[in-house]
């Protein structure tokens, strides 16, 4: 169906929610870094949310399809043209055998793109799931980026592809983009007064802080805390450093984790247990957010929010998927 | 003809690998970016001449920030 | 009260039960802790064990999966199924099930893995780490790490190896890297401790048996990694899933509770397993279905001879870890 013309940075295919329930076992979910613009993208083309689709970070790239059928490119604006003419993005658009699909650098905001394809890209399942874990080099296509001359099979799909080209997502759903990520999380396991201090926690919830040019699909590094962010002078029976605690399992996507006095965002392939406190847990409606941080030059902002509120941001994503108004023609 | 090579990824310089005066092919890798804890090649976009590095080693590039001078 | 408390409900300690707090720790996890203060102690992992067993025997809808370590439990859920106030009720219900150590039986297979000490593929480990990494780093100064973890524990390398075969070591919880164990030893007169490496090595062969702090782990695939190493064992994870004993997933170990038993070996017979399990897949695991009765094990303990043998090595290692060097 699409075959690869130039591998680009760091091309995936990802599904949703990704490989879930090995945690004890330490296989992270990995999955979509953007939940949200593979999912719209799935809906555009009529697939179910969760199917596997290609995650293009960095851009660069360029596909020729091999057979015809529908696609849609949702998530960072990188120009997209077939043919060398301009496509839009979030729009279901008709591909012929031989069509070239180009995609350029990332824009002002946003990293990563998703190309979903009508009836879902076909790897094989593993442990449930077609995503690639990057960092444990298995599932998705070889466990591995995608390079030259790797062609990926489309799934069939049911009923026809007839009047889906052209369908688009109402524009007010279009998610909104950013240099300045706000991330709504929730504090905890590791919090005051034990752990962070209060006004640890304060710093933590007010200051803007740049993600590290080491972010990457396991964790997203941001910039370090001052000394005052501890509670304690050392880690106990953990370790020397405040931030080392006995091994424990990580709230993993979405876990705050520091080592050192280094915050990273654990995320996708991220590690499922170690030695390090974890002071916050981003909530799930937001976790497409971290996907889209440009590393090395884009921020991120963590507004406390609680539990409750966590749930309500679910429920309402969820509303959203089932909204009548989602897509146009 | 002066041509300049652009980062194509933000993220640091991890190196150089070209000198000034060398002479490169289209294509031949000039330096390298780290970004996502993974090593990035820049490569030449034309045949050339070194004419003048502007990078050193842990500079920080953004997308299109400028490396390397090449005389065509 | 700040606005950054955390935890959301707990329940008192009662005999030997400790305090357990359940922590909020995002919109999909409640971290379970056992005590307010980091230990490192076999019971609270077998009390986690026991609870968590119980756990998921109630078929929780919305309970997604549950994460044990030495002393938390770590549950994933579906707070738009199961609301967390429930599911702590249910977890709090369970724990008041068991009132202490009497009631803990544990199930807990006993697996037997041979071990070739200082085999060519960890030794090559060590050979590129000073290559590629740090030149004269003092845990690899004959070439190998056996000495320097020796040195460290205040005995003989002979002691090393003995100590690591006569204990059975007690997995907490798999993590880190797919499928790989955190293995204790069960018995505290073989309680080696050892610095990690600084920095880490960039290439573990698949097999390697390596300690760091008093934790030991296998290598289910060749890795970075920066633990002491021992030598190579067999296989305990198979990407492919084409060996009989790997069918329903790629994992040897349990997520916690497995014992494992190394008996030593060559590398000749341990290069020969890893083709009968890779290649010609009728290699047979030595795997005894077993259960740890915890008022048995805490009487062992209890044995003069146990504590006085681990109160000499505790006093060895301290001496040891005077004189060795700092990583």
């Amino acid at each position: 169906m699409i075959k690869v013309i130039n591998g680009g940075i760091e091309i995936l295919v990802e599904d949703w929610p990704g490989r879930i329930g090995y945690m004890g076992l330490g296989m992270a979910a990995a999955g979509a870094m953007d939940n949200l613009a593979l999912q719209l993208g799935n809906l555009i083309v009529g697939n179910d949310t969760g199917a596997a689709g290609l995650e293009i970070a960095g851009g660069y790239c360029e596909f020729e399809f091999t057979a015809a059928g529908v696609i849609s490119i949702t998530g960072a604006d990188m120009s997209p043209t077939i043919n060398g003419s301009n496509v839009p993005l979030w729009e279901a658009i008709a591909v012929k055998t031989g069509d070239k699909l180009k995609l350029d650098h990332i824009g002002e905001a946003g990293f990563r793109a998703y190309l979903a394809v009508r009836g879902g890209i076909d790897v094989p399942v593993y442990l449930g799931s077609r995503s690639t874990c990057l960092f444990g080099s298995y599932g998705g296509f070889e466990g591995r980026k995608l390079a030259v001359g790797d062609d990926l099979p489309a799934l069939p799909s049911d009923g026809t592809a007839d009047g889906i080209a052209g369908r688009k997502l109402n524009p007010k759903y279009i998610p909104a983009y950013t240099n300045v990520w706000e991330l709504r999380a929730i504090p905890g396991p590791n919090s005051v007064p034990d752990y962070v201090s209060e006004a640890g926690m304060d710093y933590f919830f007010s200051t803007t802080m740049k993600i590290s040019h080491n972010a990457n699909r396991a964790a997203y590094r941001l910039e370090e805390v001052p000394a005052e962010f501890w509670a304690r002078p050392d880690g106990g029976a953990g370790g020397s450093h405040p931030s080392n605690i006995v091994d424990h399992g990580y709230n993993m996507r979405g876990a705050i984790n520091v080592t050192g006095n280094t915050p990273s965002i654990l995320i996708a392939d991220g590690p499922t247990l170690g030695g390090f406190v974890c002071v916050a847990n981003v909530i799930n409606a937001d976790l497409w957010k971290i996907g889209q941080g440009i590393p090395s030059r884009d921020k991120v902002t963590f507004t406390a929010v609680t539990v409750a509120d966590g749930i309500a941001a679910r429920l309402e994503r969820q509303a959203m998927f089932e909204a009548d108004d989602l897509l146009i023609g | 003809m002066e041509f300049v090579l652009k980062a194509h990824m933000p993220g640091l310089v991890a190196r150089v690998v070209v000198e000034v005066g060398e002479k490169v092919e289209k294509n031949q890798e000039l330096a390298v970016i780290n970004c996502m804890k993974t090593e990035m090649s820049c490569l030449s976009p034309e045949a050339g001449v070194i004419k003048e590095i502007l990078v050193a080693e842990w500079d920080e590039m953004d997308i299109g920030s400028d490396m390397i001078i090449l005389e065509g | 009260m700040s606005k950054y408390d955390v935890i959301m409900d707990t329940l008192p300690p009662l005999g030997d039960r400790p305090e357990i707090l359940f922590r909020q720790a995002g919109d999909g996890f409640i971290q379970v802790e056992y005590g307010r203060v980091q230990r490192v102690e076999l019971l609270d992992s077998f009390r986690i064990l026991a609870a968590d067993t119980k756990i998921k025997k109630k078929n929780l809808t919305g309970l997604i999966e549950t994460l044990p370590s030495l002393r938390a439990n770590m549950i994933h859920f579906d707070p738009t199924i199961i609301a967390p106030q429930r599911l702590i009720d249910e977890i709090k219900e369970v724990e008041e099930s068991i009132s202490g150590v009497d009631d803990m039986v544990i199930d807990s297979r006993i697996i037997t893995l041979p071990i070739a000490f200082e085999d060519s593929q960890t030794k090559l480990a060590v050979e590129l780490y000073q290559k590629q990494i740090r030149p004269n780093a003092p845990n690899c100064e004959d070439g190998y790490n056996l000495s320097y973890m020796a040195l460290c524990n205040g005995c003989t390398v002979q002691d090393i190896k003995d100590k690591l075969l006569t204990t059975d070591w007690y997995n907490s919880g798999c993590g880190f890297w797919p499928g790989g164990g955190f293995f204790w030893p069960m018995d505290p007169r073989a309680k080696l401790n050892v610095p990690k490496y600084n920095p880490p090595r960039i290439w573990t062969p698949e097999g390697a048996v390596g300690i760091g702090g008093a934790c030991l782990f296998t290598y289910t695939t060749a890795t970075g990694g920066g633990y002491q190493l021992f030598g190579r064992t067999i296989p305990t994870f198979q990407f492919a899933m084409t060996h009989p004993q790997f069918k329903d997933g790629p994992f040897l170990y349990r997520p916690s509770g497995d014992r494992i038993r190394f008996v030593e070996t060559s590398e000749d017979e341990v290069i020969s397993i890893f083709e009968h399990v890779h290649e010609k897949t009728d290699y047979v695991y030595k795997i005894e279905e077993s259960r740890i009765v915890v008022k048995d094990y805490l009487a062992f303990l209890a044995q003069d001879d146990v504590v006085k043998g681990a109160a000499e090595f505790a006093a060895s290692q301290a001496k040891g870890m005077q004189i060795a060097p700092k990583l």
